[in-house]
Parts: structure tokens; C-alpha cells; sequence
């Protein structure tokens, strides 16, 4: 399957791809209305180590830790190897964020589990954060 | 292959993913004494909450057995005979089995307690059931005491906040969660309760009971209309310890997750299994150490030879909104930050993480949890960045190219 990889020496610490995720999962047609004075909670996150920057989002692992740990059944893979979120189900237990070894879950302002599906169950249906990366730090390919 | 399996909580849930991993066609058969579908036990203080419905509580959906092609039978085991290989149960008939599964889990412990016969309105707080019961039971004017105040206590006490606010809460130790943490963030829980009007009595003990009312070890009389039990589980080890098995608190199993009994495993809250942190074997009794040691059973009942040595304790929760997450053991130097609401201590010894206990802020915990499940030493980490906000920059530049750039 597709899978998004980072490639740190690229990435400019921008936070465009913050932007565009937190953009793409609004489910708002306009960029300005969907981010400002809103809660800001992206499902990639920039993170600075000394003298880099790099974008992390969930690495749809084969063997989904935080899957095994979610007492709610909230998550799960879906047939596409998308591990996905059914915020009906969360309980907001925090035992995904608790787990998962990339620190790319978190639990949102609603209180439920907040992670990457790859745009795929948005209006943009492919990732958004690759599409508007300005240097290519971010791809989205089958390795 | 012939699979026979004994529980039907988490661990036997482990178990099957793991056989249907490795062997699509097995013949599985669970035997559980509950009468229900597959469900999530620490989803029935969020179900009393209105988080979470009564058909979402069977969390992997109620036709999980029936999609797995599992056979459910709900009869008690009674007897295992290793030489033939055949379980007993209840109805005096004999299974056979290839490999079995042992995953009784535990039961609510209940010392005896002079009149708690005459107590009418009691309950555990440990099955669906007890939830339901519960539910049934109060009402807005109920007065609720609740005897132990530890996780399945204060979750309880939260459950049942949203139907009652007349709580008591009462513990023979003297702070809440008195296993789960340490006296301080038993403190700021303890202020969480009480913001809530509920009341704590602790380093206290029920003497005797009346119909309604509890004589405590100070000879104070507390007035109830429900009582629930919450004073920890025990494992449970019949019939396998019968037949034989090696046992200590649980049921000893080895780091494939292999009793001492030939073609029998065990994991999950009856087992006693190896602890990343202490090296040594433990009862753990938690949802990722009863699944995960379930999913590597199964592997290994057909045909894998996985072994387990990840495994440490984890809690993560809420109380009243305010969250908790706990990893690991509190042994080693201290490393304590505070910041407004939020508090956080990691512990250190021998240059690994040997845990932590995050409150409020608990962002990106898995980064920490990673780190002390596989024993990375912290002579390869940015403890700088480690021990403010943790990150995956907490790892060497090389590392994290490799985790970022493979697929994983």
C-alpha cells in the first residue's frame, strides 16, 4: 500500500503541511474560515530536534499497536491497511496515545482519538499535507 | 489443528487473532461462563458515563466469534486432562483439544466482611452485568458507597457520578490509587474528587455491615442505599492448576507464553509473565498485556515461536476529565516537572526509564512508553528533549531517518 514517508534533510519547518491537515479534516470549503480562531489540532506534526525539523503523522504500521491497545474498538484497520478512527466508539482512554512509538496520535478537543487516515475519508481523498509540501520532505508511495 | 480456548475476555480475543493469523482455517471453540459476546471490560464505567453504548461494549462488534468462525460455548470448564487432552465441562461432556488456551482471567476479590449478607443492594463492578445492575439500581437520590479506591474504584465512582453525586469512596490505604501511583498524584486526584463533592475516606476499613449502612474501622456509621465491592482481583487458576500447572500468584507462563502443562498456554489477567522493566514474572492483570500475550499465544499454538519481552505495566484513563497515563515501575531517580495543571515524573536507574506518570498533558507518552518497553538506554536519546516534551527527535538523526523512511 501507499504509505506517507518524511525525509528529513527536505523539510523546511514551515508547518504547511499543520496547515493543510488541519484544512483537509474541517470539512470547510474555505482555508481562512477552517483554521482561524478554531482549536488547532493537526494530525502531522512538525518536530524540531537541534538545528532540524521533520513532519510526523501515523506510519500505518503493519501491526498496529495502538489498534491492540484501544479498549473501545474505536480503531482499527480498515481493508485498505488504513488504520481509521470511528470517534463514535472513543472513549478518549488515551491507550492509543499511550502506545503508539511515533508520538502521532492525539486526542482532540472533543476529547477522542485524532490521527492521519490519509485523507482518505475527506473531501480530498488523497493526503493533502504531500500535496502542498513545498520542498517534496513529504511523499506518499508504495515502498 | 483442534483449538480450545477457556475465557473469552481479552486474552482469549488475543488468542484468536493470533491462531487466525497463522492457521485461516482452524477449529476454534471458547468456552466463557459470562453468556455474552465478546466485550471490553474497562468500557462499563464509560457505558454508566453515556460514552459509550450497551452494544458498543462488544468492541470488535457483536459477530466477532461468528466472523472468525469461532465456536462460542457458554459452559464452565471444570476439568482439564492433560494425558488424554480433553477439557470437561459442565454438562459432564468431554472436548478434546490440540492446543489450549488457558485464559480464565480473574475475579473480583471479596474478604469476608461480618453482615455483608444482609447488604441487599451490593455489587462488584467487574462485568457487564455489574454495570447493568448498577444502572438499574441508582438513582438520583441514591447514596452510593464505593469500598476501594483504586482504578476499578474511582472509574466506578465516575460511572455512576452522571446518575448520582451522593458518592463515598472509602480505602484502607491513605491515598486513592495506592498501586497505580504515588502519593503525591494521589493528591491531585484526591482534589479532583473532591471539587466533585465526592467524599474519600481513607486509611479506613468496613468493620460490619448493616442492611444500609456501614460501620467502619473508626466506628463511624456510613448510610448507604448501593454498595460496591471494588477491592482488587484475584486470578484465577482452576482447573488448570489442578492439572497440574505450575503456578505462584498465577499461572506460570514462559516468555512464549507456555504453561508448564504440554500444549497448554496461558495469558492475560490469570498468567504471570515476564516484565520488561523488573525482569522478572508478573501478575500485570491489563488490556495490552491480556491481548498482547494472547495474540503471541495464539501465534504460538499455531506454530509460530514468538516470545514476549515487551511487556510492562500501562494505565491510561481520565477522572473527571483531568487525564492519567502510567507506565512502568516508580523505582530509580526522580525527574519531576510541573507546569500550571499538568504534571509529570519520569524515573531513572541504571541509565533506562524505568517509567512515568503523566497527568494532564500526555502527549506523545507512547515515545516514553517505546523507550521502556524495549529497554533503550538512555545514552542514545536527547535527554534534554526526552525529559521536557518528548518527540521522535528525541531519537539520533540516523534512527529517525530509518523509522520515518521504512515502512514499519
Amino acid at each position: 500500500m501507499k504509505r506517507i514517508y518524511v525525509n528529513e534533510k527536505w523539510c523546511l519547518g514551515c508547518h504547511l503541511c499543520e496547515y493543510f491537515c488541519v484544512y483537509a479534516n474541517s470539512g470547510i470549503s474555505d482555508m481562512t474560515e477552517a483554521i482561524k480562531n478554531k482549536p488547532f489540532v493537526p494530525r502531522v506534526n512538525v518536530e524540531c530536534a537541534e538545528n532540524s525539523t521533520f513532519a510526523v503523522n501515523c506510519r500505518q504500521c503493519e501491526n498496529p499497536i495502538c489498534v491492540s491497545a484501544c479498549i473501545s474498538g474505536a480503531l482499527s484497520k480498515n481493508d485498505d491497511g488504513i488504520i481509521t478512527v470511528d470517534k463514535s466508539k472513543c472513549v478518549g482512554c488515551g491507550s492509543c496515545v499511550m502506545v503508539c512509538p511515533f508520538g502521532a496520535i492525539s486526542v482532540d478537543g472533543n476529547g477522542v482519538a485524532n490521527k492521519c487516515e490519509l485523507c482518505f475519508s475527506n473531501s480530498f481523498g488523497s493526503p493533502l499535507c504531500v500535496t502542498h509540501c513545498p520542498n517534496n520532505a513529504i511523499v506518499f508511495e508504495e515502498r | 489443528m483442534k483449538y480450545v480456548l477457556i475465557g473469552g475476555s481479552i486474552a482469549c480475543y488475543g488468542a484468536i487473532i493470533g491462531i487466525k493469523s497463522l492457521d485461516k482455517n482452524a477449529d476454534i471453540t471458547v468456552f466463557g461462563d459470562e453468556n455474552s459476546p465478546l466485550y471490553s471490560r474497562p468500557l462499563i464505567s464509560y457505558f454508566l458515563e453515556g460514552k459509550t453504548s450497551k452494544e458498543n461494549l462488544a468492541f470488535r462488534g457483536a459477530d466477532f466469534y461468528c466472523k472468525n468462525g469461532v465456536n462460542n460455548l457458554s459452559y464452565k470448564i471444570t476439568a482439564i486432562n492433560p494425558e488424554l487432552k480433553t477439557v470437561k465441562a459442565e454438562n459432564g461432556k468431554n472436548y478434546p483439544y490440540d492446543k489450549l488456551f488457558f485464559g480464565t482471567g480473574s475475579r473480583p476479590f471479596v474478604p469476608p466482611i461480618q453482615g455483608l449478607e444482609k447488604v441487599k443492594n451490593k455489587t462488584c463492578f467487574y462485568t457487564a452485568d455489574d454495570a447493568f445492575r448498577l444502572k438499574k439500581t441508582l438513582n438520583a437520590d441514591s447514596r452510593l458507597l464505593i469500598v476501594g479506591a483504586g482504578l476499578i474504584g474511582l472509574k466506578c465512582a465516575e460511572g455512576c457520578y452522571h446518575i448520582t453525586k451522593n458518592i463515598t469512596v472509602i480505602d484502607l490505604q491513605t491515598r486513592v490509587l495506592p498501586t497505580a501511583t504515588t502519593p503525591k498524584v494521589a493528591r491531585i486526584l484526591e482534589n479532583v474528587l473532591t471539587e466533585k463533592g465526592i467524599t474519600q475516606r481513607l486509611g479506613v476499613s468496613v468493620n460490619s455491615f448493616e442492611e444500609n449502612s456501614a460501620v467502619l474501622s473508626t466506628g463511624e456509621k456510613i448510610p448507604f442505599d448501593v454498595v460496591v465491592l471494588a477491592m482488587g482481583v484475584r486470578p484465577v487458576t482452576e482447573p488448570l492448576a489442578s492439572a497440574g500447572a505450575l503456578t505462584s500468584r498465577g499461572i506460570i507462563v514462559d516468555e512464549y507464553m507456555r504453561t508448564s502443562v504440554p500444549d497448554v498456554f496461558s495469558a492475560g489477567d490469570c498468567a504471570e509473565s515476564y516484565d520488561a522493566v523488573s525482569g522478572e514474572k508478573r501478575l500485570l492483570q491489563l488490556f495490552p498485556s491480556a491481548y498482547n500475550g494472547g495474540l503471541i499465544a495464539g501465534k504460538n499454538m499455531a506454530g509460530a515461536n514468538e516470545s514476549f519481552l515487551t511487556d510492562v505495566a500501562l494505565n491510561s484513563t481520565s477522572f473527571f476529565g483531568l487525564r492519567f497515563t502510567s507506565c512502568g515501575s516508580y523505582d530509580g531517580e526522580l525527574i519531576e516537572t510541573e507546569n500550571g495543571t499538568d504534571y509529570k515524573a519520569l524515573y531513572i536507574k541504571n541509565g533506562l526509564l524505568n517509567g512515568y506518570i503523566l497527568v494532564g498533558n500526555t502527549d506523545c507518552a507512547g515515545i516514553y512508553t517505546n523507550i521502556i518497553s524495549h529497554r533503550i538506554p538512555l545514552k542514545d536519546t536527547d535527554n534534554k528533549l526526552l525529559f521536557g516534551s518528548p518527540s521522535l527527535a528525541v531519537y539520533d538523526v540516523a534512527t529517525r531517518n530509518k523509522l520515518l523512511s521504512e515502512k514499519v
